[in-house]
């Protein structure tokens, strides 16, 4: 090959090696939020209405609880505010490089969600549901438990639920009746399907079955993950999913389903983040996410130390 | 003289940037993941299996692509006909669609909701969750591909060829497998090429189908997703290492027709 | 045999307007006509390649008007020879030959035997097109539709392909339209001409009758009559002035032609025809002017003086314009005759021709 092509290939090559720049703080009037898309939503709206106060402008990325906490640990990407579907994932992956303090805000149950084209819809209640799904023909979707929180908790919402109904058994018929045929990755994904009549029942959450506008049922409260004082009652149950890699478990025992948020330790926006979280567990904040079709916990908690004096201050006035 | 050296000098330095910039990333992909990557090959079964599905699916959905699309694109290259032009944008539309958007779209079309789905659940045929899927899914975004480039390929066949052979006594159909077919060759082959490669790569409309069994797409998306770069880098190298051996091959495939020659 | 009847087709902006002609059957027609006449389509309108939207179109007695090509029995060669790129000589020529050995056969009349080793892609233009023509041959046609395609040869190819299609649509006895922009080769290969013009039929017939009687005068322009006069017609009742008569006249005015005369300018030309009074064009070939230094009587009807205004030879052949009275004259004769006449611009001449050499229309 020519000269005249090699070396400016060889210049190109040298000009792209080298160790990628390190992020940089930005100037403020930006707030980067991550956020599990369980609760994009109610997310969503707390950040329009604080941007429209304060004038900054919203960066929010959505994704799986795991998603987010990877990009924290493995692509070194860290937001301002980070919002998970599972405050167990802050101490099992984020803490305490990524940060020491998390805030849980809100609560989530599972349900049974469908629409009026599925099959028995016009009977099913709280009380018949495990009998219909067995009724033949009925297609039942869940999320991927080594992906998706929601995927291993209707694992454990199954496990309880045979314990409840003393229906021995049941665990596996249902499991049988949503085979990996009917696994999508997360319970966002189970969402278009249901509506395209492919499924008749999904397993979803309350706050999301709600803001898609899905008909649901709600199940006994000993068996949703619902009530964040009843982990006794929920740690009955124990599920396997993949650990670290594919050739590891790791056992996860049944516990409610809380929201957490927390601000890393090298948020790019550390005062704009504070002023956010302050607002978001505000009464105020609170009134926006329920409007919203989330559950906003009445008196939020603060596990760790080290949480910003506004966060602090907003939490205490309860 | 001094104006032209610059000018392929600059054309050259350009080219080995965008050269790089498309080969770099992959290069980076199999440095960091090709030793694990073929190490798991032949210790990892759901990898193994993810490939071969991924190969199987693929090739039928380009066997499939073809069948049905060559007609087509030869008639778009031959045929005028009032609305000619619609059709072929139409026929563009499943590139430009969002692809999760198009799984949906496939799911309403072949969906046990609807009628086709119905009746061939009644056959036995079970679209969402199953290969069908994934070939459906497949064949939806590539195949317009193929048709685009093999209208073109048709195309650069002058029909005098086509007019000659049959005043020598071809009917239509024999005239184009004796001579238009022959002559295009390179050129289809070219756009099957493409239409392989469109549908190993796709994700979005083949995740709403069918998510398992998991084509290689899905299986790295997974990985990633689930255990993070250090399970997701193998699978995408091994991917794109195995990958090369069916692309060579076809590009390899040069049938000296001649029809660059303008006999 | 090839008739059609009343064909009009259109192509992009390539039209047939009711065209009607006929070749019988084992003759050999010419389609004439300036670029963009419609010629190819005309060809390609009687291959079945192109439809006509309305007119018939018959092969040896058959009505082919809705037949495929592939049903026709006709083979085509166009000016270029579309040779399969992808298929070796002998394949061409063996593509739709019944019998291979006939293929080979008709390969050796045309001379194209001797390429068969060689690939397609290494053949030079003439001799692709020998391949093409026997790739048309081997098939047996009844019909065979030629598109100027001798017109890229070089002269000794071109008269070997011209001998060998002559040859063979003698012996096979195939009717053979063949297109040409050269009015030269219509006269010289042609039992039937038709005289094609922007997709119309201005004239068919023998290609001697269009060239000595054009119907009208663009016809003779384009023929290459050098003499197109425009004039007046005026009937000379009872016979010419000074009652001498032509051999050639006795026998036109047998047939109830009459003594005309023709005026354009200063000059009344004689001329013998059916035409009645009025405005006309005289059409005189260059070739029927005799050219003299005295004025000595012949059996022609006309004869002028005038002056030497140009002189142009090509070779053999010298034309000359003389002025007479304000009126050109072109005549041809052999370059050696006008030395020897000593013809130079300037020199006093004398132009005759016959009556019967005057075409009036």
């Amino acid at each position: 090959m020519r000269i005249r092509f090699v070396v400016p290939f060889v210049l190109a090559v040298v000009a792209s090696c080298g160790k990628p720049a390190p992020k940089s703080a930005e100037g403020g009037g930006t707030i980067v939020v991550y956020t599990a898309a369980s609760v994009a939503i109610p997310i969503r709206a707390a950040l329009d209405t604080f941007a429209a106060r304060e004038h900054v402008t919203v960066d929010q990325e959505n994704g799986g609880s795991l998603d987010i906490a990877r990009k924290l640990t493995e692509l070194h990407q860290i937001p301002d505010v980070v919002v998970l579907a599972d405050y167990d994932v802050f101490p099992k992956l984020l803490m305490p490089e990524q940060t020491t303090w998390y805030a849980d805000f809100a609560r989530n149950r599972m349900v049974l969600a469908f629409t009026d084209k599925s099959k028995f819809a016009s009977e099913v209640d709280s009380a018949n549901w495990p009998k219909i799904l067995e009724r033949p023909g009925v297609q039942l979707g869940r999320a991927n438990p080594d992906l998706d929180p929601n995927g291993y908790r209707t694992l454990l919402t199954l496990q309880l639920a045979e314990r409840y109904y003393e229906l021995p058994g049941l665990y596996d018929r249902l499991m049988t009746l949503s085979p990996a045929r009917n696994v999508r990755p997360k319970e966002a994904d189970l969402v278009g399907v249901l509506q395209a009549g492919e499924f008749d029942y999904i397993w979803s959450y309350e706050s999301l079955a709600r803001a898609t506008k899905l008909r649901y049922i709600t199940l006994p409260a000993a068996i949703d993950l619902g009530t964040p004082g009843d982990t006794d009652i929920y740690a009955k149950a124990s599920v396997k999913v993949a650990g670290k890699t594919p050739r590891d478990t790791l056992t996860i025992k049944g516990q409610p389903i809380v929201y957490a948020l927390s601000i890393p330790k090298a948020a790019p926006h550390p005062d704009v983040a504070e002023k956010f979280v302050a607002f978001l567990l505000s009464p105020d904040g609170r009134k926006l996410m329920r409007a919203t079709k989330l559950d906003a916990l009445g008196s939020p908690v603060i596990i760790g130390s080290g949480a910003p004096a506004a966060v602090q201050a907003a939490v205490s006035a309860q | 003289m001094a104006a032209q050296r610059t000018a392929s000098v600059v054309a050259a330095l350009l080219g080995s940037l965008f050269l790089l910039f498309l080969v770099a990333p992959i290069g980076r992909l199999v440095v960091g993941g090709g030793k694990a990557g073929v190490a798991e090959l032949f210790t990892d079964t759901e990898l193994r299996s993810s490939l071969w599905l991924t190969a199987v699916t693929a090739t039928l959905a380009m066997v499939a692509g073809a069948l049905g699309g060559t007609p087509l694109a030869y008639l778009l290259a031959r045929r005028p006909f009032r609305g000619k032009a619609v059709v072929a944008a139409v026929l563009d539309l499943p590139l430009l669609i969002p692809h999760p958007v198009a799984g949906i779209a496939l799911l309403l079309i072949l969906g046990r909701q609807s009628a086709v789905g119905r009746a061939l659940l009644h056959a036995g045929i079970q679209v969402a969750g199953s290969p069908i899927g994934i070939i459906c899914a497949m064949v939806f975004v590539s195949a317009p591909l193929y048709i685009s480039a093999a209208r073109e390929a048709f195309a650069r066949v002058d029909p005098r060829y086509e007019s000659v052979a049959r005043t020598l006594g071809d009917p239509a159909w024999r005239a184009f497998r004796r001579v238009t077919l022959p002559l295009a060759a390179r050129g289809l082959i070219a756009a099957a090429v493409v239409m392989w490669a469109r549908a190993v790569s796709e994700f979005g409309a083949i995740v709403i189908l069918t998510y398992n069994p998991k084509v290689a797409s899905v299986l790295s998306y997974d990985r990633f997703t689930g255990f993070g770069l250090t399970e997701a880098l193998p699978v995408a190298a091994v991917l794109s290492i195995l990958a090369l051996i069916p692309l060579i091959a076809l590009r390899a495939l040069r049938p000296d027709r001649g029809a660059g020659l303008d006999v | 045999m090839i008739r059609v009847a009343g064909l009009s087709a259109r192509v992009g902006n390539f039209r047939l307007r009711d065209v009607s002609f006929e070749v019988p059957s084992g003759e050999y027609g010419v389609v004439i006509g300036p670029v963009g006449s419609g010629k190819t389509t005309l060809l390609e309108t009687i291959a079945g390649i192109i439809r006509p939207h309305a007119g018939s179109v018959m092969l040896d007695g058959r009505d082919v008007t809705g037949a495929p090509p592939e049903r026709r029995r006709l083979g085509i060669v166009y000016q270029h020879s579309y040779l399969f790129p992808h298929l070796s000589v002998a394949d061409n020529v063996a593509y739709a030959a019944a019998e291979p050995a006939f293929a080979v056969r008709i390969a050796e009349r045309v001379g194209a035997r001797p390429l068969y080793d060689r690939p397609v892609g290494a053949l030079s233009g003439g001799e692709r097109q020998l391949v093409a023509l026997a790739r048309a041959f081997a098939v047996r046609p009844s019909v065979l539709l030629l598109d100027e395609p001798f017109s890229a040869l070089d002269p000794r190819t071109r008269t070997q392909a011209r001998r060998a299609v002559r040859a063979l649509h003698r012996e096979l006895g195939i009717t053979v339209l063949q297109v040409s922009h050269d009015f030269t080769e219509a006269g010289l290969l042609g039992d039937v001409a038709v005289l094609l013009d922007q997709g119309s039929v201005l004239q068919s017939g023998p290609p001697d009758a269009l060239f000595r009687q054009p119907a009208t005068p663009y016809v003779a322009e384009f023929l290459g009559a050098e003499n197109v006069l425009a004039g007046t017609v005026r009937a000379l009742g009872t016979g010419w002035p000074d009652g001498a008569e032509e051999q050639g006249a006795k026998k036109a005015l047998a047939r109830a032609h009459r003594p005309l005369e023709f005026r354009v300018g200063p000059l009344t030309i004689y001329t013998v025809g059916d035409a009645s009074e009025g405005d006309m064009h005289a059409v005189i070939r260059a070739e029927e002017i005799v050219l003299s230094r005295e004025p000595s009587p012949t059996s022609a009807r006309n004869h002028f003086g005038g002056t030497i205004r140009e002189i142009a030879t090509t070779g053999a052949l010298t034309l000359v314009t003389v002025d007479i009275g304000g009126i050109a004259l072109v005549a041809s004769l052999t370059t050696r005759s006008a030395e020897e006449l000593a013809l130079a611009r300037g020199v006093r001449v004398y132009a005759s021709f016959k009556a019967m050499a005057v075409h009036l229309c």
